[in-house]
């Protein structure tokens, strides 16, 4: 009740404010007279009287100032004295502002683009209700996870429903991919499509806005209930929402489905930043395909719901007992020795999955981490500029705070307010930062491989974002502002009252900041040094084939088209497109490099030893194929359009292939069976260069090229520009044949560049960061010295008068400031050295062909921040040199 | 004029604006007259001090102030006792006589 009645009085006063003032001055006034008149009875003058009452009860408006600071609600008042205060000042030194301003929104920005990023991708609640209940039931295996892959067959998903069922529900999902989409006749672009079990709206408690979603029962139709359920989205983007699209059928993967229903609005999927458009039933999807009941077929995903209360980690053990059950009944007797072994590796994972699955975002999680934690150095780098700027601000104004004290102000108050003065500039920074990382954001997302399917990351800046924004900046604000207010409150107006200029007491604290700020600059180069050389080196690393110069692009035509009419066509775009001018050579396969390609099992006849382990990885290739791509040949010969026809089948090697089944003999004219093809024997014809097929990173597999007549993918080697060849491209195919469409249509530098595409993003902004932090730190130390010779000039002046040449001036401010660089580089070899060790197993991952602590690194980083602080430092001190001693002295 | 004004026992200055004011309403400069008299000049509240008590008395809804006109016709706000700060008055002066009786033990034992 009294708590209530302050708070309303408090309210009152603050919007009454005049009233009570003028209430309050009365009965002082009133008070002061009473008291007054007494001792005018007592025989005092009137005035005597007025004095000595104020020598005994204290001074009115003193009384008026304590009574009125002993109300919480000038507590506000106070605040908004000071920042009305605080942006008047800062008005007044413009120059000082704009360049703490802009340092702060570039750090705080970095931070709030990373952390938007990050919380979109990996920390954002998915749009289901209890989303803290669902687990993602993960495959992995020693040899990496299967995140986000699909690990499951249906049979398996049926069986662990089943283990589940007392205390949980399991789903499914297929991985979401590009699909072909046709309405009305018409095809359009492909869409985001993902086949779901029967339960995985009733699960995630989805509901539909308009008809129905996909239900459990629709499982249990044999052959698979063919509806479509339409992403609110999608509906409202292809079919301006209409609703009589209900009932309508739609072409999914070019197979006819009704739809449905359409999902209730903010629903997108459970993988963050990809928005699905179709939702399927996975029977239907597998009935089409024919996958149904094959446990060797893992195509899907599977999650599960956990009743309240249980135990994720108990979950796992009874998953893991049902899967290890599945394996030794199912899995393991038909499969290879090496499969065998594989599956015996594998391990059921239960991992929370509230965000999603969140594959996009796991995939670029330490990266990112990686750049917050830089972005956070550069951001502490800035503060420690920003406090020198301050402290040598706060110098300046050192007469201005004295007399503050001298008259009256506590020193509580004084530091009060001149950290209100240091908010506002952080708040100022923040507000600039949130709009520079609304940009950021998006060069970000745009630095990231185009995936399959269009990213629709929420990067809109939500509450947990400005919240995260407003503690960076309040952070900020006590790490840069906090020392130099208290320092400046303790300034001791006798001493300075007296006039005359002072000598800066100490340097100290700036110098520390300085040799802090270099020291912290050092791991990010060393950093950012090793994510560029990583990038060198796998840019530069031998792939084995030649992708320079090659433009590749992908087939597509519709489900059902004959084996002849596409061979006719691959036959004849190649011709065609040979026949320009500036074209070398073109040809298809099933890819080079990423996926494409297969793998499987292989005999080589008359091998009396064979190995445990006798997988090879396959790939088709047409005629010129290794001319396109550019794999280089060893031995015996390329494969020709002639070796398809009657003559008895063959097959290409690679270096690794060939040394491993025959040693130093030829591999030449040896045969093989590969375990695809039981009744068909191939001889070798020629041996080729080991490629990385499978990523830069990935180790060369033992692989067989098999000559074929129809594929794909297309590779055409030329000297034409990009343009010129891609209008080439779409004419010769469209006159081929016209159901032929095609995708993907880009230079094979780019498939293999975005192989990379993690390293270019960490390198590039590592290094930019890692540039921006040496730059912060130098300008922090040109200030810093520049400063100190400005006030040191008189002391120069006599230097010289004294006969110190110019070079000896010079000398004497380097010497200075090259105490502290080597103190700040010393201890920032120190810690980075500390860092690199304490994160090498983390980082070594991300590392390519360089060691963390690789010598020369350290050695280049170190000499790169030693000559730039020094520059920092040559500018002023030349200044100081040129000082006339004359000019100097008079000056005072 | 005494010759020793002592600070007031920190915390007691509000039970002594509201034993002052038990007797009957007084305005601002009455209640630190009183105050003074009542301890012999002992205690000599400045007006800082006092005007911050009254505040927040009147905050905690223990006193009321209302603008009257004073002995010699002058417009001055007039401090009551409400119900309430009667009741704490009450509690707090038989607090402070068993905590005081307790502290004078203890010094007299030796």
């Amino acid at each position: 009740m009294s708590l209530l009645r302050n708070l309303a009085s408090g309210i009152r006063t603050l919007f009454r404010k005049e009233q009570v003032d003028r209430e309050l001055d009365e009965e002082l006034r009133v008070y002061q007279e009473m008291a007054a008149e007494e001792k005018v009875k007592d025989g005092l003058s009137r005035k005597e009287a007025f004095r000595a009452v104020r020598l005994e009860r204290g001074n009115l408006e003193v009384t008026k100032e304590i009574i009125r600071s002993g109300a919480w609600e000038s507590f506000f008042e106070t605040c908004w004295q000071d920042l009305r205060f605080a942006v008047r000042i800062l008005r007044k030194s413009p120059g000082f502002t704009a360049v703490a301003v802009l340092t702060l929104a570039l750090g705080i920005g970095a931070n709030t683009a990373i952390f938007t990023l990050l919380h979109a991708s990996l920390w954002t609640p998915l749009p289901v209700s209890d989303p803290k209940e669902i687990f993602h039931l993960m495959r992995s295996s020693s040899e990496g996870d299967f995140a986000g892959e699909s690990g499951y067959s249906y049979p398996l998903f049926q069986q662990f429903s089943k283990t589940a069922a007392p205390w949980g529900e399991v789903f499914a999902t297929e991985v979401v991919r590009p699909r072909k989409f046709g309405f009305n006749g018409v095809s359009d672009r492909r869409i985001a499509g993902e086949a779901v079990s029967g339960n995985f709206f009733s699960v995630l408690n989805v509901g539909p806005i308009l008809g129905r979603v996909i239900e459990p029962q629709d499982d249990s139709v044999l052959g698979g209930n063919h509806i479509a359920v339409l992403n609110y989205a999608f509906w409202n983007r292809r079919f301006q929402a209409d609703a009589s699209i209900l009932g309508k059928t739609i072409l999914y993967d070019e197979t006819p489905y009704t739809v449905a229903g359409v999902t209730r609005p903010g629903f997108f999927g459970i993988e963050p930043g990809e928005s699905v458009d179709v939702w399927v039933p996975a029977t239907a999807v597998a009935a089409d395909r024919g996958w149904h009941p094959d446990p060797n077929i893992n195509w899907l995903r599977l999650l599960v719901r956990l009743d309240r209360g249980v135990d994720p980690a108990q979950a796992q053990a009874i998953f893991e007992g049902a899967f290890r059950a599945h394996v030794a009944d199912v899995l393991l007797p038909s499969a290879s020795p090496r499969f065998q072994q594989m599956l015996i590796a594998q391990h059921i994972t239960v991992r929370p999955a509230a965000s999603g699955l969140a594959t996009t975002g796991r995939e670029y999680e330490k990266p990112l981490l990686v750049l917050f934690a830089v972005v956070a150095v550069v951001l502490l780098i800035s503060c420690a500029n920003i406090a020198n700027l301050i402290l040598a601000r706060n110098s300046a104004r050192h007469h201005e705070i004295t007399v503050r004290l001298a008259l009256g102000a506590s020193r509580a108050r004084v530091a009060w307010q001149l950290f209100t003065e240091n908010l506002t500039l952080s708040l100022f920074g923040a507000f600039a930062g949130v709009l520079l990382s609304v940009w950021g954001t998006r060069v970000l997302v745009s630095l990231l491989p185009p995936p399959p399917v269009p990213t629709a990351f929420n990067l809109q800046p939500d509450i947990v974002v400005f919240t995260f924004t407003a503690a960076v900046a309040v952070a900020t604000a006590v790490l840069f502002g906090l020392g130099p207010a208290l320092r400046a409150s303790r300034e001791k107006p006798e001493m300075s009252l007296q006039g005359g200029r002072r000598v800066i007491a100490s340097a100290w604290s700036g110098r520390l900041l300085l040799a802090g700020q270099l020291a912290l600059s050092l791991p990010l180069l060393v950093g950012a040094g090793l994510f560029v050389e990583t990038l060198r080196n796998l840019k530069s690393s031998d792939l084995g084939f030649h992708p320079e110069n090659v433009v590749t692009f992908d087939l597509s035509y519709p489900k059902g088209t004959s084996q002849d009419r596409l061979r006719q066509a691959c036959a004849e775009i190649k011709q065609r497109l040979e026949s320009h001018l500036g074209v070398i050579v073109a040809s298809y396969g099933s890819g080079v490099y990423g996926d494409g390609g297969w793998d499987g099992s292989v005999d080589v006849i008359g091998n009396p030893s064979p190995g445990k382990d006798n997988d090879v990885g396959l790939i088709s290739a047409g005629p010129g194929f290794f001319e396109a791509v550019g794999l280089g040949l060893l031995q015996g010969r390329y494969p020709t359009s002639e070796d398809q026809a009657d003559k008895p089948p063959v097959a290409v090697v690679n270096e690794s292939f060939a040394r491993h089944y025959f040693g130093s003999t030829s591999a030449i004219g040896q045969r093989i069976k590969l375990g695809f093809e039981p009744q068909i024997t191939r001889e070798i014809i020629g041996v080729v260069r080991d490629a990385k097929h499978y990523g830069v990173r990935a180790r060369v597999w033992r692989m067989v090229y098999l000559p074929t007549l129809k594929d794909d993918t297309f590779f055409v080697r030329s000297t034409l520009s990009m343009q010129l060849l891609s209008g080439a491209i779409r004419a010769d195919v469209a006159a081929s044949d016209k159901i032929l469409q095609i995708e993907e249509l880009q230079p094979l530098e780019a498939v293999v560049n975005d192989m990379i595409s993690q390293e270019r993003l960490t390198a590039l902004l590592s290094s930019a960061f890692g540039v921006l932090a040496c730059l912060i730190a130098a300008i922090g130390l040109y200030g810093v010295v520049a400063y100190g010779v400005s006030r040191r000039r008189n002391e120069f002046g006599i230097r010289m008068a004294l006969g110190a040449q110019r070079g000896d001036i010079r000398t004497l401010v380097l010497r200075q400031t090259l105490a502290v660089i080597l103190c700040g580089v010393a201890i920032g070899i120190g810690g980075s050295l500390a860092v690199v060790l304490l994160l090498s197993s983390a980082i070594n991952g991300m590392l390519f062909g360089i060691k963390p602590t690789d010598i020369s690194l350290f050695v280049g980083a170190t000499i790169f921040l030693v000559a730039i602080a020094l520059l920092a430092a040559f500018l002023p001190a030349r200044r100081a040199s040129r000082v006339d001693p004359m000019v100097a002295l008079r000056y005072e | 004029m005494p010759d020793k004004t002592t600070d007031v026992i920190q915390g007691t200055l509000d039970m002594l604006v509201l034993k002052t004011l038990a007797l009957e309403p007084m305005h601002g400069y009455g209640i630190s007259v009183r105050i003074e008299q009542m301890s012999k000049g002992v205690f000599s509240p400045n007006a800082g001090s006092l005007f911050l008590a009254i505040q927040r008395l009147q905050r905690d809804g223990l006193i009321e102030g209302e603008w009257k006109a004073s002995e010699n016709n002058r417009r001055a706000k007039y401090y009551a006792l409400t119900e309430k700060g009667r009741k704490r008055l009450n509690n707090e002066t038989r607090e402070w006589g068993r905590q005081a009786a307790a502290i004078a033990r203890i010094l007299e034992a030796s």
